[in-house]
């Protein structure tokens, strides 16, 4: 088959500069499907930051959670004269018994101990470890020593009952380095007692062929204890609490519905009539608004009224924004103000407006909140959850448009008479808390939380209505008193 | 083409009334185009309109390789092909060889309205429709259509014989009847 030749550029020339109109109709849907693709974008970028803030917020918990795991682990020092015997070193320097020991246990040590010793002296025999044995809520420690020297305690026992093994010889150092915690079977390293259990080891950890060729002092560590991040704390829960908190998420105006829609005036706006549909006519489906980022910060405080329920209340500062696009421009002043919708409750004039080329334009609520709520702790350790819910006043401080092109004016609308703001609305809260809690007095906590305007922002006589809500994700710091 | 570049980027804003003056600037155009691609009107306003969508949603994507007309057409047609993939699966095939060396020494289409040609076109098959289109106007090789319908370039080649010989037809027949009127 050849190539191209006369008939085809005879085709090609015919259709080259062809025109035809399509229907209307044809506009009028590209343009809908437009705008609600643009809609659904911007719902998608406010479902991932909410992702985004979920995800983070796990994130966040995982380390607090790693962090905490690694401080018991590694970071919680050994108290030697606590949990583990001090080493006989080879210049004979021996440990000593508490002096809260029972007397009956130090003679049964001291035979033991005399018994090693014995053993030890004679040539053939391989260097006898020693045992500790702890018995930790009785604050029963036990410590097997040739001498009978004795070392004040400087603290506590921890409640977990655990048996520290020690042997012989070599300084601590060469201890840490040599002694590996897995070269012990678990079971000895992890063993627990009944409260008034009393085995004899020796026997058997003599016959633990590693620990008797080591020949070595043999720390052992702490084992980690996971419990203790779900302990209960034995804190007062009359506490009272101060704090801070700051917090983003995603608001949504809700200005859709009602009488007012989405367009820019009321249907039912007397001056609606005077409206010069010729010239204004695409006015009415520009302003449509779809949400944007919100954020707070807040002092807060509270009490425990029992061990499960908290009230708490605060201030709050909160900043609520919404995107908008209009073709819309004011011009009661000087220069050209963004205008979205006629928020004159007293005088308005169709004819301050004129039309301009679609702008988008960030609309912004300024408030001074105070909160109320009760919670309802679902469970209280280190790390704990609550749930709570209440209600918020909110003072309206200021509306602000604001053109993102920075071509026209932003116009703000403050609370006074002509606003067709309420100076105060009333809001449903609901959200919870998951806290960390450390040192009895400290608590940091996440704090996802929602809250949807009850009364509405607008007062009665406005010609538009919004019943906006929001979505919160905080972090609070707390200091319990 | 200044204006063009203005209008391109004050779509990539979101403005309204540039999309407008995108689509009225071009949408005659596109709508020929669409129009050859498919069997009807209501066919070619349905692909227009999915068309300038994915052009106003992608616009972000336009960074000025090619005219925006050039950027527009291509998103046209790969609208129009994808909306017609679905009957490129039932092509009939014809023989290559029997519609070659044909005498186009006195072929001209100069007494035609462009709306008479369009309308022989429409009333090709679906196969046959889409390879004319893509071979006779828009200047695609053969092989370059085989890539992208997915199709061997001898199946390419022959339903391009076969549109142009039904629109040979179609031509002559359209030829007699104007001449019979005019007797």
């Amino acid at each position: 088959m050849s190539e191209r030749g006369k008939f085809e550029n005879e085709w090609r020339a015919i259709f080259e500069g062809a025109e035809d109109q399509p229907s209307d109709k044809v506009w009028s849907e590209i343009k809908a499907e437009v705008a609600t693709m643009e809609a659904k974008k911007q719902r998608n970028k406010v479902v991932y930051w909410r992702w985004f803030g979920a995800a983070a917020s796990a994130v966040i918990l995982m380390m607090v959670g790693v962090y905490s795991f690694n401080s018991f682990y590694n970071n919680v020092p050994i108290k030697r004269d606590q949990f583990s015997l001090e080493s006989e070193n080879n210049s004979g320097v021996k440990n000593g018994v508490t002096p809260d020991s029972s007397s009956e246990n130090n003679h049964r040590v001291e035979e033991k101990v005399l018994a090693i010793e014995k053993l030890n002296k004679e040539p053939d025999n391989k260097p006898v470890k020693q045992v500790k044995r702890v018995l930790n809520n009785n604050k029963d420690e036990v410590k097997t020593s040739s001498s009978k020297k004795t070392k004040p305690k400087e603290g506590a026992l921890s409640e977990s009952k655990k048996i520290t093994l020690l042997t012989t010889n070599n300084t601590e150092e060469d201890n840490a380095s040599v002694v590996k915690k897995e070269s012990m079977p678990s079971s000895i390293a992890t063993m627990h007692t009944n409260e008034n259990m009393e085995v004899d080891y020796l026997p058997f950890i003599d016959s633990v062929g590693v620990l008797a060729q080591l020949n070595t002092d043999i720390y052992m560590q702490q084992v980690v204890d996971l419990t203790e991040l779900f302990k209960h704390k034995n804190k007062k829960h009359n506490n009272l609490w101060a704090g801070l908190s700051m917090g983003g998420g995603s608001f949504n105006p809700n200005v859709n519905g009602g009488s007012f829609g989405n367009t820019v005036f009321e249907s039912t706006a007397s001056n609606l009539s005077a409206f010069d549909y010729t010239s204004k006519s695409v006015a009415a489906d520009q302003a449509v608004e779809s949400p944007s980022f919100a954020y707070n910060f807040s002092m807060d405080f509270g009490k425990f009224v029992s061990r499960k329920i908290i009230i708490e209340s605060g201030v709050e500062y909160a900043k609520y924004s919404s995107q908008a696009s209009s073709n819309l421009t004011s011009n009661v002043n000087q220069a050209p103000e963004v205008f979205l919708r006629n928020t004159n409750v007293n005088s308005f004039s169709l004819s301050d407006l004129q039309t301009a080329n679609t702008y988008q334009l960030l609309n912004s609520y300024e408030y001074i909140s105070i909160p109320i709520s009760v919670g309802y702790v679902l469970f209280d350790r280190k790390i704990g959850m609550l749930i709570s819910s209440g209600f918020s006043s909110d003072l309206f401080l200021n509306n602000t448009l604001q053109d993102q092109s920075g071509q026209y004016a932003s116009s703000v609308q403050k609370n006074g008479g002509d606003s067709p703001f309420r100076p105060i609305n009333i809001n449903a809260l609901v959200g919870g808390e998951i806290y960390y809690s450390w040192n009895q007095n400290y608590v940091i906590a996440f704090d996802p939380g929602y809250r949807v305007s009850l009364t509405g922002i607008t007062k009665q006589e406005a010609n538009f209505k919004s019943h906006p809500s929001s979505f919160f994700l905080g972090l609070k710091f707390k200091y319990l008193l | 083409m200044e204006i063009e570049k203005k209008l391109v980027e004050q779509c990539k804003k979101g403005d309204r009334k540039a999309q407008q003056e995108i689509y009225s600037l071009f949408c005659k155009s596109m709508y020929v185009v669409c129009q050859r691609y498919s069997k009807s009107q209501l066919e070619a306003e349905d692909i227009l309109q999915e068309a300038f969508i994915k052009i106003f949603n992608n616009i972000k994507q336009y960074r000025g390789d090619s005219t925006i007309g050039a950027w527009i057409k291509r998103i046209v047609i790969n609208t129009a092909l994808n909306s017609q993939r679905s009957k490129l699966y039932m092509f009939p095939m014809t023989d290559v060889e029997a519609l070659e060396n044909e005498n186009e020494g006195d072929f001209s289409l100069s007494k035609f309205h462009f709306k008479e040609l369009l309308a022989m076109i429409q009333s090709l098959p679906e196969g046959c429709r889409i390879i004319f289109n893509l071979f006779a106007i828009e200047g695609y090789s053969h092989k370059e259509i085989a890539a992208r319908l997915e199709i061997s370039e001898g199946t390419s080649k022959s339903q391009y014989s076969r549109a142009k010989g039904l629109l040979r037809n179609m031509i002559e027949l359209e030829e007699k009847m104007s001449y019979e009127r005019a007797r």
